[in-house]
Parts: C-alpha cells; sequence; structure tokens
C-alpha cells in the first residue's frame, strides 16, 4: 500500500473503534436524557435546552457513523424538544404532559436500537 | 485577440498583457494551507481532523467551543474556520459575528459544517458571509475534496 492508502486504512480503522465507542457512551447518555425528561415534566426549561443539544449531538454524531436508527430516534426527540425550530413545523402538543409522554416514547425507542447494537457489538 | 509585445509609439509606449499573461493570473490565489475546525463533540473533532489530513498539505487544528477558538485565532491564524453550527455557550453563527467584529480575525473565511442543512437554513449561513456549508453526515474520505472546493470557488 502507498502512504494515501495507509492513511485512509488508517482513517477506516479508526472509525470503525470510534463507532463502538459511541454506542457505548450514547448508552450512558440515555440516562441523562431520561434524567433530564422527569426535569422538563417538573417543569425544568433549562433541561430543555440541555435536552435539545444532547439529542442533536446524539442524532448528528449517529449519523456521521452511520447509525441511521440512533439518528432517526434522536432527531424524533430534537424535534419535539424544540418543534418552533423544526423547517416547515414541527409535532404540535394539546399539553406539556403529552409532549413529554411522546419524548418517552421516542426515548425508549432509541434505547432499544442503541442497546441492540450493543449487544452486536459485545459479541 | 490580445497581441504580445509593446506598440511604441511617438510620445507613449503600450503594454499589452496577452492571453498567456491572463491565464496566469487567474490561477495565482492563495492556498489553503492552516485550517481551524471548532466542534464540541470530540469524536467528530477527531474524526475530522484524520479525514483533512488525508490532505498532507493542510495544517489542522481543533477546538472545542466557540470561546476557545476566538481566544486561539490570533495565535494560530489559519487560512479557513470551519465551525459546528450548534454548540454550547457560544454558537457558530455566534462565534463567527464575534470574529466579524474583530478587525484581526474579520477577513477569515469560514465554513459551517451542520446537520440542520435545509436550503433556508443555508440561504441564513451564506447571508452571515459563510463561504460555504457542508451538511452532516458527511462522508470522512471526501471532506478535504469538499473544503478544498469551496475554498477554491471563494478565490
Amino acid at each position: 500500500m502507498n502512504d494515501d492508502e495507509d492513511a485512509q486504512a488508517a482513517l477506516r480503522r479508526r472509525m470503525s473503534e470510534l463507532r463502538v465507542q459511541f454506542v457505548k457512551r450514547t448508552l450512558g447518555e440515555l440516562g441523562s436524557m431520561g434524567e433530564l425528561l422527569e426535569r422538563v415534566r417538573g417543569g425544568d426549561a433549562p433541561a430543555l435546552r440541555e435536552m435539545e443539544l444532547l439529542a442533536h449531538k446524539i442524532s448528528g454524531t449517529g449519523a456521521t457513523f452511520g447509525f441511521t436508527g440512533i439518528s432517526s430516534h434522536a432527531g424524533d426527540i430534537e424535534r419535539m424538544v424544540v418543534p418552533e425550530k423544526t423547517p416547515g413545523g414541527g409535532p404540535s402538543f394539546a399539553s406539556e404532559d403529552e409532549r413529554a409522554d411522546r419524548i418517552a416514547v421516542s426515548l425508549a425507542r432509541l434505547r432499544a436500537e442503541v442497546q441492540l447494537l450493543a449487544a452486536e457489538q459485545g459479541k | 485577440m490580445l497581441l504580445s509585445g509593446a506598440i511604441a509609439a511617438p510620445s507613449r509606449k503600450v503594454l499589452v498583457i496577452t492571453a498567456a499573461d491572463a491565464d496566469d493570473s487567474a490561477t495565482m490565489h492563495r492556498p489553503l494551507r492552516t485550517l481551524l475546525y471548532v466542534d464540541d463533540e470530540p469524536d467528530i473533532r477527531e474524526v475530522v481532523q484524520l479525514a483533512l489530513s488525508l490532505a498532507k498539505s493542510l495544517e489542522v487544528h481543533v477546538c472545542e467551543s466557540g470561546e476557545q477558538a476566538l481566544a486561539e485565532l490570533p495565535l494560530i491564524k489559519p487560512d479557513l474556520v470551519m465551525l459546528d453550527v450548534m454548540m454550547p455557550g457560544m454558537d457558530g453563527p455566534t462565534t463567527m459575528s464575534r470574529m466579524r467584529a474583530d478587525p484581526m480575525l474579520a477577513d477569515i473565511p469560514v465554513v459551517f459544517i451542520t446537520a440542520k442543512a435545509m436550503p433556508q437554513e443555508i440561504t441564513r449561513f451564506r447571508e452571515l458571509g459563510a463561504i460555504g456549508v457542508i451538511p452532516k453526515p458527511f462522508d470522512p474520505m471526501r471532506l478535504s475534496e469538499q473544503v478544498f472546493s469551496l475554498w477554491e470557488s471563494a478565490q
């Protein structure tokens, strides 16, 4: 292999390592997401911004590493947290409780996706 | 059709630039040598740094926040800054606005990299003065090509 091929191979290897790390780290971050959701239910406004940032980060980084399911579920959470930022209008809710409930459903889907990937990586 | 050589008139000389000279002047633009990438996500910083390092001529620096970038820009003096849009604290657009307000940093070209790459967002970033937007997810194997393409277009 020449130098360029060596560099590309090194990048691919590192990407594979980072993908594994991302899944493990995201499992931990889901716990934080759950805590933020409870704070949101309690009327903690700053928790919404923290949840937005976390969901955005998981969605974007997940997509970069090719985890389309993780990216999609985290993106759903982001859009429900800040529907006003969604081009064309995001989801609407009859109440804050409804929003929290629907976020909880997406969070459960995201957790299932991440746990499945973690189990596959552990094999 | 342009002619080369000097035409001597009784009272003045005229220098004519040839088509060949014009071609040479068109290629004399500044090369991209140093880049600063700003992103709060450490994995993405590492991927971008590795991906851009495939272009061996490029020196890549990274910062984890807009605040850190503003502090280090006068020291690094990059040719180009790439900014993640959504960061805690100072976001990408605010970082760019602060650069534009500083005479020492105002002329450094900026590229945004973002998962929020809808047409209206891209328009907004260009109106802020960015030379381009790279959407996430990006292909690490093609990232340097995209960056150099934006750089060349802006020259």
